[in-house]
């Protein structure tokens, strides 16, 4: 191991770990809420924070940076997560649902009428807020397979969002 | 419309979900204590003498049931081994400058009781003068009247040993003999907190259980939380002298 490598490695202090941890904590908790909307996102965060200590050894700072490894966790975590959740009754339309002249309505609408991959792609990048080699580490795909599939969930949406009067 | 039309529009919409959010939870350094860590913490801040102080509390634990002093037993089934200690915090108190505090304890009772679904007991064994407190996701066994420790291990530093005892509906003990649980302390009338976990498995007459060997620091009112997936559990316990 290289003296870069000892530095960019996990840090095997529990002090120095959540210091090293601590930046990408918010864009976790935006991936666990996008992934698992109806669990509780600081739980899920705390379930990738702890599994990432015990994991800690297995990062590789040459395979990727400290975002993208806890980034790739916690989406395992949600969908864990969404998995554990019970399907809830539901009665009949869900309000907010339906397209309305807010495009903050239609967006999010459209967004839940396209296949789990690209709405997966969306999610990260566009309101999770991950650069395109973290959507990436998330989907376990290429960086080019990200962008295709951001074009072709994009392609999609533009029927969807065009106003017609 | 065309392709840069729906990026902005997305891009927007984005940008307002992320203002909508609230800030993420801060992170709790006691989150990433294992066993590996205290080893290396106790190597670091022990002297010898506090070394084998914490061997002999561990042998005479043993050697006198001391573990379960105050809650229930298991007749069969490993024993938990805590794997995390919060370093700095076991050591900081003395039973005799805390003795005063437990009496005026307000104690968790299993109020409401809690029900199990199948194949879970519907009660404790009767025993245990207890019931069972929590929600599917996590329970455990609470005295009637609350749960009052006492048992103290005359170590360097004094710790009173206990297992706490949990359950879930969602837990599979076979999928997974050592679970993720984690059990922190909190004391409400004085400084002092630890955190234990992950548990093994434990089953006696009132089945199988999560099982969580803590390392209470000094004696007062305590607040035990366990985090088991997505669930938690708090309740209060006194721990006297």
């Amino acid at each position: 191991m290289t003296g870069q490598d000892a530095v960019a490695a996990a840090p095997d202090a529990p002090a120095a770990f959540a210091d090293w941890v601590r930046p990408q904590v918010d864009r976790m908790a935006r991936l666990a809420a996008r992934l698992a909307p109806d669990a509780d996102r600081d739980d899920i965060v705390q379930e990738a924070l702890v599994r990432a200590w015990q994991k800690r050894h297995q990062f590789d700072p040459t395979r990727g940076t400290p975002g993208t490894w806890l980034l790739a966790i916690t989406a395992d975590r949600a969908r864990h997560a969404r998995r554990r959740r019970r399907p809830s009754p539901v009665l009949g339309e869900i309000p907010g649902r339906v397209r309305s002249a807010d495009d903050r309505v239609d967006v999010e609408f459209a967004i839940g009428r396209l296949a789990p991959r690209q709405r997966l792609a969306i999610d990260c990048f566009y309101f999770a807020g991950l650069s395109v080699a973290e959507t990436a580490a998330v989907m376990g795909c290429s960086e080019g397979t990200v962008k295709s599939t951001l074009s072709d969930a994009r392609l999609r949406l533009r029927p969807m969002l065009e106003v017609t009067e | 419309m065309n392709d840069d039309d729906v990026d902005r529009l997305v891009v927007d919409a984005g940008e307002r979900w992320r203002a909508a959010q609230r800030p993420a939870r801060s992170v709790d350094p006691a989150l990433f204590m294992d066993g590996r860590v205290v080893a290396d913490e106790r190597r670091r801040i022990a002297t010898p003498l506090a070394l084998a102080g914490v061997i002999v509390a561990i042998v005479a634990s043993f050697a006198f049931g001391r573990w379960s002093a105050a809650g229930p037993t298991v007749g069969t089934g490993p024993v938990a081994t805590p794997s995390v200690v919060a370093p700095g915090t076991s050591g900081s108190l003395g039973p005799s400058q805390t003795s005063r505090s437990a009496a005026a304890c307000d104690v968790t009772r299993p109020v409401p009781v809690f029900v199990p679904p199948k194949p879970f007991l519907r009660t404790p064994p009767a025993n245990y003068a207890s019931d069972w407190y929590g929600s599917e996701h996590l329970w455990t066994m609470l005295a009637y009247s609350g749960e009052v420790w006492q048992g103290w291990v005359a170590a360097t530093p004094p710790v009173l040993p206990q297992k706490t005892f949990w359950w879930s509906a969602d837990w599979k003990p076979a999928a997974e003999p050592e679970p993720t649980i984690i059990v922190t302390g909190r004391r409400l009338d004085g400084p002092g907190a630890f955190t234990f976990g992950p548990g093994t498995n434990a089953s006696a007459d009132f089945g199988t259980a999560m099982l969580v060997g803590i390392d209470i620091p000094s004696y007062g009112c305590w607040e035990l939380t366990a985090r088991y997936r997505l669930a938690t559990l708090s309740y209060v316990v006194a721990v006297n002298r």
